[in-house]
């Protein structure tokens, strides 16, 4: 999740998020762009992306995808208790999320809405690590 | 409120539901839709696909992780409509999720009046949360009614 972003990838990432939010395609989406602060994502949008990824790209994005790869090889009781990140949980999701700017991140982090920090560039490495792993 | 659903039977072994609802000919929502010649309105269809969806994804939920779920629809993905239904109609729904996660789940439906007959074919997003507080009695009035569809169902 940490490697460069493929431009190509992230390309496409772009345009399924124009489809998913009917925007026109002179729209400039960029990879720093956040999902939820600039672009306006609901929930609901998020999944309809998600969706139209697999399909298109062919993998399959598991809920909690994003929690499993900031989580690693960390102790799920390291990473979260109950409900919310831990210290050390939120440090790894700020590293996985690198190009999100550290300001957006509250000090607590519910489990259940790490998706809503994620940049364009974020899910566009997301696909490539799940392509390098053949899913 | 319509409760056209007449019998429910869940296999969740199998991730399938099948159903049978039965469609008046006089109800409200139908009066319009059209004067003398009433057809039973797409979105209608997708509704009751969706009353099958819903019980279905909650008991694979609760067969996952014993958590009670509450489903409701999220996401139309697509729809298509074969023919018109004209009613009254006893129509057959047949419901099979294809993906069940701890907060949505995919469910692929069909509607039929005809065995081997495929009148309207969804694909839809059921999103799937805990019961919010004072939802209680709603909750018990659904979960009644659900235990009535699948008595009706059991041969």
């Amino acid at each position: 999740m940490t490697a460069p972003i493929d431009g190509d990838t992230c390309e496409q990432v772009a345009a399924l998020i124009r489809a998913t939010q009917a925007l026109p395609p002179d729209r400039a989406i960029r990879p720093e762009h956040l999902l939820f602060y600039d672009l306006a994502f609901s929930s609901m949008d998020l999944l309809d992306l998600l969706f139209r990824i697999e399909d298109h790209f062919g993998v399959t994005i598991a809920e909690g995808s994003l929690y499993g790869l900031a989580r690693g090889d960390l102790p799920d009781a390291q990473f979260a208790e109950g409900g919310m990140l831990t210290p050390l949980g939120r440090e790894r999701l700020m590293a996985v999320l690198s190009d999100t700017p550290a300001a957006i991140f509250p000090e607590r982090i519910t489990t259940d809405g790490l998706p809503r920090f994620a940049t364009v560039g974020a899910i566009a490495r997301l696909v490539d690590h799940l392509r390098g792993e053949g899913r | 409120m319509f409760e056209w659903l007449h019998t429910l039977a869940i296999h969740g072994d199998e991730a399938r539901a099948v159903a049978e609802a039965r469609v008046p000919a006089d109800h409200p929502f139908l009066a319009d839709h059209f004067p003398g010649v009433p057809i039973l309105p797409g979105t209608l269809q997708i509704e009751l696909c969706a009353q099958v969806a819903g019980p279905l994804v909650e008991e694979l939920a609760a067969g996952r992780d014993g958590g009670e779920r509450w489903a409701f629809l999220g996401m139309v993905r697509s729809a298509t409509f074969h023919a018109p239904i004209k009613v009254p109609a006893t129509l057959a729904i047949f419901a099979t999720a294809t993906r069940a996660e701890r907060d949505s789940a995919v469910v692929q439906a069909v509607l039929s009046q005809a065995v081997d007959a495929v009148d309207c074919r969804v694909e839809l997003v059921m999103m799937l949360r805990p019961p919010e507080p004072g939802w209680d009695e709603a909750v018990r009035v659904y979960r009644a009614r659900i235990a009535a569809l699948k008595a009706r169902a059991r041969p």
